[in-house]
């Protein structure tokens, strides 16, 4: 008897540490959400409009967590379903395709099967390999963007059209595609919170982990892991879709590899495979950014050392700031 | 026919090394059958070929009369082997009941659950915590496995492979590293096992296997020498050249 309330009580605080961590990651999302009011009060569309690209990069960044946080997957190559949500959005807006329901169709379907196909040759390599050749298929892309010469090449193309959600301009730059993005955000982060202490989450974490052990009880991981990276290159298609929505312009440069790293930054900084680690990286990245580069025009040179001193010092990420130090969050 | 499986001819080759040499061994369904040999003989590589972990170069696995040898790993598991290891292999940072959970998830219907909480499936959780009951480990389930001593990584090792139910348990030196008295009390606890669970034992520990075998095959250089009950073999010339020396139990 006695044993068996000291295991209830550990399991209690075990899903007290859960609902703590949504708590953190909805007061997050409650702030996010009260930023057109305060910008409305100062008057100015500049903070909105930088928030608004911090959420949509928080989008893909969660995305790319689902790899790396709980799969072990580094995937330097994840912009490239930005870049491809985006131009799929771009190029069916300029043919004529205003409803964005079968836009979003097209962008799921063609990030989907780039997923599939670049994850089965990918995932059949593991560790450093991984990461090239997640990279190399990312610049593949990058360059076949660029060469796309009836849809601005290299220059990219500017869009004249947003798309209609039941003749509702939600996606059009401003407030209403503000608050679309900050629902599409809030459901990525549950969705991939609830996700990764599903079944199917518990097999790819124990898959980071031993994958042999994980072989060995029956479950063939490489399967679970490319269900993975089709979900995470859906989830990053769509922040691609809202990237062309926001910048009402499409560029190859949003595939490019430095797009890729800069998502993996977040992650890492943020915290991997944590509840709210990707979210906040994403956001403590864009506005640092910004903020930096309103002091000098050398912010790289501050922002670089701020790297080292949280990845050096916050084990963990920045979630493990707001947490108890050691915590998961 | 009382055969669970039968090893037919198998061969692996390192390089130009022969570390498989033709074996051939069946274990019955009532029994457990254990592989001793000197370093180096090839027995963890025969459990490796046996679990699919290695793949064989010619020969056939044969698990209740079905030909598994083009199996791959997961789907002998599926199939019905469950196997230990002799270095202790298991999820570091998960805690030891979600360790034996998620193997018996692996049996428990489709794995392709994207919402509900996976801790807070009873039936899991139920199924772990008996394994982990009969192993005495109960008291230890909300550990992180990696704080675990020795001695109980090597029972939760145990309890990850039987919680499954297999058809046929393959030990790869299950008792490796334990002190005498742990080694005692796990070799009582297989002993109560094997009633239910046919298994292949690969051990050093010549008193367990002693008292575990019903049969045991001798392994040396890749070949398998002599097979017979724990009183033949003890009284086999070259099982005792290869391996038992004088000093017999």
């Amino acid at each position: 008897m006695r044993e068996l309330s000291v295991a209830g009580a550990e399991t209690l605080s075990g899903k007290q540490r859960i609902d703590r961590s949504l708590l953190i990651g909805i007061c997050i999302l409650a702030v996010l959400a009260l930023t057109p009011f305060v910008t409305e009060i100062a008057g100015g569309n500049y903070v909105l409009n930088l928030v608004l690209k911090a959420m949509i990069l928080a989008i893909a960044a969660v995305s790319l967590d689902l790899l790396i946080g709980h799969g072990g997957l580094v995937s330097f190559g994840h912009a490239a379903f930005l870049g491809l949500g985006s131009y799929v959005t771009g190029i069916a807006l300029t043919e004529g395709i205003t409803n964005a329901l079968p836009v979003l169709g097209l962008v799921l379907l063609i990030c989907g099967l780039f997923a599939l196909i670049t994850g089965a040759i990918s995932l059949r390599t593991s560790g450093v390999y991984f990461i090239m050749i997640t990279l190399a298929f990312g610049q593949m892309l990058f360059f076949s963007l660029s060469s796309l010469s009836s849809y601005g090449g290299d220059d990219g193309l500017t869009l004249w059209d947003s798309p209609v959600l039941f003749g509702q301009n939600v996606f059009l730059a401003g407030s209403g595609l503000f608050y679309s993005t900050l629902i599409i955000l809030a459901l990525t982060w549950f969705f991939v919170g609830r996700l990764s202490v599903s079944r199917f989450g518990r097999v790819l974490r124990a898959g980071k982990e031993n994958p042999v052990r994980v072989g060995t009880m029956g479950f063939d991981i490489f399967h679970y892991r490319l269900i993975a990276y089709v979900i995470a290159g859906l989830l990053a298609g769509v922040a691609g879709f809202l990237t062309a929505c926001h910048a009402e312009f499409i560029s190859p440069s949003t595939a490019a590899w430095q797009n890729s790293g800069n998502l993996i930054i977040m992650v890492v900084l943020g915290g991997m495979g944590t509840r709210n680690g990707a979210l906040l990286g994403a956001i403590f990245v864009v506005l640092i950014e910004e903020s930096l580069s309103l002091i000098t025009h050398e912010w790289k040179l501050i922002f670089g050392p701020l790297l080292v001193f949280i990845v050096l010092f916050a084990k963990g990420g920045l979630v493990s700031l707001i947490t108890r130090p050691g915590g998961r969050a | 026919m009382s055969t669970i499986l039968a090893l037919e001819g198998l061969v692996k080759n390192f390089g130009s090394l022969r570390v498989t040499d033709d074996v051939s061994l069946e274990l019955r369904r009532d029994e457990c059958h254990a592989l001793i040999g000197p370093n180096g003989a090839g027995k963890s590589t025969l459990i490796n070929l046996v679990s699919g972990n290695l793949g064989v170069e010619s020969g056939k696995v044969v698990l209740d009369g079905a030909d598994i040898s083009h199996y791959s790993m997961p789907q002998r598991a599926h199939a019905g082997l469950g196997r230990t290891f002799q270095i202790t292999s298991i999820i570091p940072s998960f805690s030891v009941l979600e360790n034996v959970a998620l193997a018996a998830q692996a049996k428990a219907g489709s794995s392709l659950h994207f919402f509900g909480r996976a801790a807070e499936e009873q039936e899991l959780n139920e199924k772990a915590r008996s394994a982990l009951t009969m192993l005495g480990l109960a008291d230890r389930q909300d550990v992180r496995s990696a704080d675990l001593s020795h001695g109980e990584h090597r029972l939760l090792e145990l309890a990850m492979a039987i919680v499954g139910e297999p058809k046929a348990l393959l030990l790869d030196e299950p008792m490796a590293g334990m002190g005498k008295g742990e080694s005692e009390t796990l070799t009582d606890t297989l002993l109560t096992l094997k009633k239910t669970m046919p298994m292949l034992l690969v051990e050093h520990d010549m008193e367990a296997v002693f008292k575990l075998a019903d049969r045991i095959s001798v392994l040396a250089y890749g070949r398998v020498v002599a097979t017979g009950t724990p009183d033949e073999v003890r009284a086999d010339e070259q099982a005792r050249a290869a391996y038992l020396g004088s000093d017999t139990p």
